[in-house]
């Protein structure tokens, strides 16, 4: 066949560079928006979603994890009774302040849970700890005045080294280890420690909890213990991981405008990639009219004709995703050493190329619009 | 012989500012395989539109029209193309080249229109352009072509698949008198050998010779028809109502 499409396509070489410009930043604004969204909405239920419980215990109207407040420790007796338990332990999640060396103070979000029996690199065997830690270990943590901070908010909190003496709401916390890539979406960066040093540090009674980790026993009918929960333990919302994982990310993106604005913003690089592609298809289009018009001429079927204006639409699309993806990869790699993550997993990857195919397919079908008008009698007026 | 277009009655008219403007009126034309047939007249005539219609790209506003047997004048927008495609080859006065196209794939996109693909379509665009004498200029781009070889090219475009009628509009108009007319007597010479069925419009009185008949248009009328040698003196007499026919040769 002859290459009709891709020859119309790089003939001119400046056209051709400005549609692949606009797909490119197209492709390059939706990644980055819709990445942003990931990564703050991945990051706002981080603690929950990786916690390794089932169920979580909280007081009564908690809408997400940052809201928790206190009540009584008591209650874990009560779960920890029930049937279909396997474990139970108390977790705190509350703001404090850290004071640096030099004397500023900034906000940090505790993370106290019960680091009992946590071994170097395993700390996935206890529910509500840290991970990807890189140095130290969860069993560091029962030292009175431990604490891990990911090193991604060193440089905010004036650490320098493992083993440096800090002032956490005037007690005593030092660095004992270190994770990576542990991100806050708020601007409070998370302080690993035992429940028991959180309570110090979050100023917290000694008989009291922020929330209860629930793992079920193996078979155990969640819907069912759920339930058995709910009817056991007064004053409090049972909540399933994965509920409370989404009404936190629920707030935080939606009910705060947060997402919406990074959604729109999405929205608008689709809208701008979809008018620059449409105009320079559209001009590429006109551009060639009066082969068009004789191909329409010779016999060709309208559709043999919208297939050239595909063809090159479509090649477009590939080209510039191609080039917008490149340039994405680096800019994703850069945000995994800042605080803010823009996440590109596969399926988002697919989905923006189909996008792209989408908002180039749109492009093509504004110029079919006017070759089907054309009038193949333009062959003979000069 | 065999006639390749029946014209019968054929009117056309436009509305022009609210004005109807009839670009032809009445016109009854055969046109027979193997004949070369020129289309004269002055400008605003109606020779593009009469040949517009005898090439199915324009529709009459009354009368029949039928190529190669088939009336098309009932035939459904969408089914015209098909018979452009299988029926009618098109020279054009400006080329009409694909530019970002070589000679060789400009003649392969209408055999791949008419189903010849790959080999070939290749072998066959070769045997096109050396029948024009452009063997060696398959791979050339219309931009690094003269006039004269690219005109060529468009007949080579024009006889892909083999269409029993060929219908040219001013295609020397763009070109030298010596190269305009190299390119007509081998326009002829192809159409008398393979038995085709040849309409040129022409404004150049210096190619009537190689013409096999002459009809003259005036105000949308045929004002006369001429036959210009003995070559197919056995051809019946095209039938031009009310208008005057004699021989020259």
């Amino acid at each position: 066949m002859p290459p009709l499409a891709r020859r119309n396509l790089f003939h001119d070489k400046i056209r051709l560079a400005v549609t692949l410009t606009g797909i490119t930043f197209a492709v390059l604004l939706v990644v980055v928006e819709l990445g942003l969204f990931l990564g703050f909405s991945t990051t706002t239920s981080s603690l929950i979603d990786r916690s390794g419980a089932d169920l979580w215990i909280a007081s009564k109207n908690v809408s997400y994890i940052e809201q928790g407040s206190p009540f009584s420790e008591r209650k874990l007796y009560q779960v920890r009774a029930t049937p279909g338990v396997a474990s139970a332990e108390k977790y705190i999640a509350r703001f404090a302040s850290w004071k640096r060396h030099e004397g500023g103070h900034e906000s940090v979000q505790v993370v106290g849970f019960n680091a009992g029996g946590g071994r170097a690199g395993e700390s996935e065997e206890v529910m509500g700890g840290p991970w990807n830690i890189t140095s130290g270990t969860v069993a560091d943590l029962n030292a009175p005045d431990a604490v891990l901070v990911d090193d991604l908010y060193w440089k905010k909190l004036g650490i320098t080294h493992v083993g440096e003496v800090f002032e956490l709401n005037g007690y005593r916390a030092r660095v004992v280890g270190t994770t990576h890539g542990i991100r806050s979406f708020t601007t409070a960066p998370y302080v690993f420690t035992t429940f028991k040093n959180a309570q110090n540090f979050t100023l917290l009674r000694e008989d009291q909890t922020v929330f209860i980790l629930v793992r079920a026993a193996p078979g155990a009918d969640m819907k069912e213990l759920q339930r058995d929960l709910e009817s056991r333990v007064r004053g409090v919302d049972v909540l399933t991981t994965s509920q409370f994982s989404n009404m936190t990310r629920s707030y935080w993106m939606f009910t705060t405008g947060a997402g919406v604005a990074v959604l729109l913003a999405a929205l608008l690089g689709l809208v701008v990639g979809i008018v620059v592609v449409t105009q320079t298809i559209y001009a590429t289009t006109m551009d060639h009219l009066r082969e068009y018009g004789t191909l329409k001429a010779i016999g060709a079927p309208n559709s043999y004709v919208y297939r050239v204006i595909f063809e090159q639409a479509a090649m477009s699309a590939v080209m510039g995703y191609g080039l917008g993806i490149s340039v994405s990869l680096f800019i994703v790699h850069g945000s995994e050493q800042g605080g803010v993550a823009i996440l590109l997993p596969w399926p988002m990857a697919a989905l923006i190329f189909a996008l792209t195919l989408l908002m180039c397919g749109i492009a093509a079908a504004v110029s079919i619009n006017k070759v089907t008008q054309l009038d193949p009698a333009m062959v003979f007026r000069n | 012989m065999e006639t390749a277009i029946r014209v019968r009655g054929v009117a056309k008219t436009y509305a022009e500012g609210g004005v109807r403007v009839a670009a032809l009126d009445g016109v009854d034309l055969d046109v027979y395989r193997g004949e070369v047939l020129l289309l004269m007249g002055p400008s605003g005539s109606g020779k593009t539109t009469l040949l517009s219609i005898m090439g199915c790209i324009l529709r009459s506003s009354s009368g029949s029209v039928q190529i190669a047997g088939l009336e098309i004048t009932h035939l459904k927008e969408r089914d015209l193309p098909r018979v452009r495609l299988r029926h009618v080859g098109f020279v054009f006065q400006a080329f009409n080249l694909f530019p970002t196209l070589t000679a060789q794939e400009n003649v392969e996109v209408t055999l791949e229109l008419k189903g010849v693909r790959g080999a070939q379509a290749h072998k066959e665009a070769r045997e096109l352009l050396a029948q024009v004498h452009l063997a060696d200029k398959c791979s050339a781009y219309p931009a690094d072509l003269s006039g004269g070889q690219k005109q060529r090219v468009a007949l080579a475009r024009a006889l892909a698949g083999s269409p029993e009628i060929l219908l040219a509009d001013e295609p020397t108009a763009a070109l030298d008198s010596h190269t305009g007319r190299a390119v007509l007597e081998l326009l002829c010479a192809l159409a008398h050998e393979q038995n085709r069925a040849v309409v040129i419009v022409t404004h150049d009185s210096r190619v009537i010779d190689l013409g096999d008949r002459l009809v003259h248009l005036e105000d949308g009328r045929i004002s006369s028809v001429e036959r210009l040698n003995n070559r197919l003196a056995a051809m019946p007499q095209a039938r031009a109502d009310s208008q005057s026919t004699f021989s020259r040769s």
